[in-house]
């Protein structure tokens, strides 16, 4: 990289050739991690939960059998599972936390591309503000602690939208030699990824096309060479376990297979919150009412003229009955697919106004300013006798509901106030729109981490410089869209509030 | 290599085409996988992976699958091929006897984990057995009912470890409990 320095805390998008200020984002990133590891020494011993005994469950299976299991209902990546496999077999039971550990020394990825990302749009000091947030961004740093696949997951995507980054800059620049390198890491990252959720599937392509639009210019030759580079690159990295999954199953899979069960769960009668839903079990001990009872009706209430399977055949419908049933005839998820797909897409048809209403409720509990950091303390997952769950506990529970909102707001602000045109713009934009894109079908917290250091990113730009771009249309995107997000806030507002009350301890 | 090169592209699909040749010279057949899940001479882990994959290929149910093989795993002196009878490749496979529930477990493996222990209690089989059978996803009908929770999965890893597992109450205690939870509170799907 070039010596050639900017301005430290110029307002101006940072030049690519400008020198990166990597004394001040390592430390940063040192105390990130020190927040981390202090968080998971105050969380253990810690259970396992939902989504974490499945994946313990496919790795014991591994450890034990040599195998790996699809999960009948999903078909996931094998990636997690492995890790935890690996870490059991050194380490015994304890080789959770030994993941655990691990997730928070790979959490410093996460960091330091938040902060690049913060440094190439913006300035220093806008990288500075980013690492500040994402160090206390307490909703993602719970995830080190949880045997969910985020950290891993996103310690892998936030480098290969890095290198895609600076691959378009450097095309742009005329330096193909280097964009072509990166574009190539940027493909061999996407695909290990893909080991890991085969969220990003669709994402790979979708970048392509800017990467060949945007190299148009170049000529169409160039423009494909570039484009097919990172996909190439992925078919590559993820071959094996397609190979794999076309001897195991005689079908093609790559990465896993989870649509037939999401079209399931998000396009059918009963609204699941999944926030919200592991409440059910504490609030029966508490006495208090299930969420479900306190949601506004009006979007999640299940369409009229609705018969519902009773799916246990004990003659009462519970909240498990839906609107049609699992597709039992095959044998496994991925053949599950095409049917459950069309059984979700036809009840969706059937009833347009619950359809569209639902889909406002799916992007409510996207934004929710809760989190799987509050969720845990509504459970009462941490241990009794932590400070996590004494003296800390409202501190902490505040600061993850304020980050949350605080960063979606910010970010937003950032966005359209902020944020320059270029390449990186382009990224985050393809980002956001696969991100809420998706979230149609299913949505939660959960599903908002991939952009939370984007919205980091995009935060700090606007903390550091405020109004930059002067534009009408962008003033007018920024009411509508913080318009929006207060709407979709107000639609979870009850259910909002009482998982807080619960996370907070402070239950009526 | 030049600014512009296709070189990349080129090895990217070389290596490509070279893999799914291995994977072509490598494939094992559904009757030949069939075949080495039967053969009492094939070692542990050959039976257990061409049983996977003849599970897993089918597109219904196979009694070949769901009845005799796991008759004839179970019956085998290794444990792990015992264990192999209980994971959610064969228990899709299950044969349900006429009239039975819709969501009734697989008849051949619930017996087995729900054989009354001998006097020596729960041995680390035992133990790994009903982890493997009632902790796995999908549902009642496949055998799984309730997530495994961390008691269960240290159980597990210890009886690989040949670490001694707890006194036959404790684990009788910790059992009970679990099975009194409300599978509907815990997971309403």
């Amino acid at each position: 990289m070039n010596a050639a320095s900017t301005d430290a805390n110029s307002p101006r998008p940072a030049s690519p050739l400008a020198r990166v200020p990597w004394r001040a984002i390592a430390i940063i990133a040192l105390v990130g991690v020190a927040l981390r590891g202090i968080l998971l020494w105050l969380v253990l011993p810690l259970d396992i939960q939902s989504d974490e005994a499945n994946y313990l469950y496919l790795a014991l299976v591994k450890e034990r059998l040599g195998i790996y299991l699809d999960q009948h209902r999903y078909f996931w990546p094998p990636g997690y599972p492995w890790l935890i496999s690996k870490s059991i077999h050194a380490f015994g039971i304890d080789g959770l936390n030994v993941l655990r550990a691990l997730q928070v020394a790979l959490s410093s990825v996460i960091g330091v591309t938040t902060m690049l990302f913060a440094w190439r749009l913006f300035s220093r000091r806008a990288a500075i503000i980013a690492g500040a947030l994402w160090a206390v961004d307490l909703p993602l740093g719970a995830y080190t602690h949880f045997l969910w696949t985020e950290t891993v997951f996103l310690s892998l995507l936030l480098p290969a939208l890095w290198h895609f980054v600076r691959a378009l800059d450097r095309a742009d620049e005329g330096e193909d030699h280097e964009a072509t390198l990166r574009l190539l890491l940027s493909g061999v990252l996407f695909g290990l990824a893909l080991y890991i959720k085969e969220y990003v599937l669709f994402l790979v392509p979708i970048l392509a096309a800017v990467m060949a639009w945007r190299s148009r210019g170049a000529g169409l030759g160039e423009a494909l060479r570039r484009a097919t580079l990172p996909l190439l690159a992925v078919a590559v990295v993820t071959l094996p376990w397609t190979l794999r999954n076309h001897e195991v199953y005689g079908r093609t899979v790559v990465g896993g297979a989870t649509l037939g069960e999401n079209v399931y769960v998000g396009l059918n009668a009963r609204s699941m919150n999944f926030d919200v839903l592991p409440l059910r079990k504490r609030r029966a001990d508490l006495g208090l009412p299930q969420i479900e009872t306190l949601a506004r009706s009006s979007f999640t209430e299940v369409p009229a003229g609705w018969t519902p399977v009773d799916r246990d055949g004990n003659g009462e419908i519970e909240v498990r009955d839906a609107g049609w049933d699992r597709e039992f005839e095959s044998i496994h998820a991925i053949d599950r697919h095409s049917s459950q797909l069309r059984a979700g897409l036809a009840f969706a048809v059937e009833h347009p106004a619950w359809t569209l209403r639902t889909r406002l409720k799916k992007w409510s509990e996207l934004v929710t300013p809760l989190s799987f950091f509050t969720r845990h303390q509504a459970m009462g997952m941490y241990p009794e006798d932590s400070a996590i769950h004494g003296a800390l506990r409202v501190p902490l529970v505040l600061l993850a509901l304020l980050i949350s909102s605080l960063t979606m707001a910010l970010g937003a602000a950032g966005y359209f106030l902020t944020l320059r045109r270029g390449p990186c713009r382009t990224v985050f934009s393809v980002l956001i729109g696969y991100v809420v894109l998706t979230s149609l079908l299913v949505a939660m917290s959960r599903f908002r981490v991939p952009l939370e250091p984007v919205l980091i990113a995009l935060s700090a730009g606007f903390l550091s410089h405020g109004l930059q771009v002067r534009s009408r249309p962008r003033a007018v995107g920024l009411a509508l869209t913080l318009t929006v997000l207060a709407g979709l806030w107000w639609i979870s507002w009850p259910e909002t509030v009482a998982a807080a009350q619960m996370a907070l301890g402070v239950t009526p | 290599m030049k600014a512009r090169s296709w070189a990349p592209h080129i090895l990217l699909v070389a290596t490509a085409l070279g893999m799914v040749l291995v994977a072509a010279l490598k494939h094992t057949s559904t009757e030949e996988a069939l075949r080495i899940a039967f053969d009492d001479e094939a070692s542990t882990d050959e039976r257990l992976w061409a049983a996977h994959v003849a599970a897993n290929r089918a597109t219904s149910r196979d009694p070949r699958l769901g009845d005799t093989l796991v008759r004839a795993f179970l019956a085998a002196e290794d444990e792990r091929l015992r264990e192999g009878a209980l994971t959610i490749d064969l228990s899709r496979h299950a044969i349900h006897p006429p009239g039975a529930r819709p969501d009734a477990a697989p008849p051949l493996q619930s017996a087995y984990v729900y054989a009354a222990p001998g006097d020596g209690g729960y041995t680390p089989h035992r133990v790994r057995s009903r982890v493997l059978f009632r902790r796995k996803v999908g549902g009642s009908s496949v055998g799984g009912i309730r997530r495994m929770a961390l008691p269960e999965a240290r159980w597990f890893m210890d009886s690989l470890r040949g670490t001694p597992l707890p006194p036959r109450a404790e684990i009788d205690r910790y059992l009970v409990e679990r099975s009194r939870e409300p599978v509907n509170l815990r997971r309403p799907r």
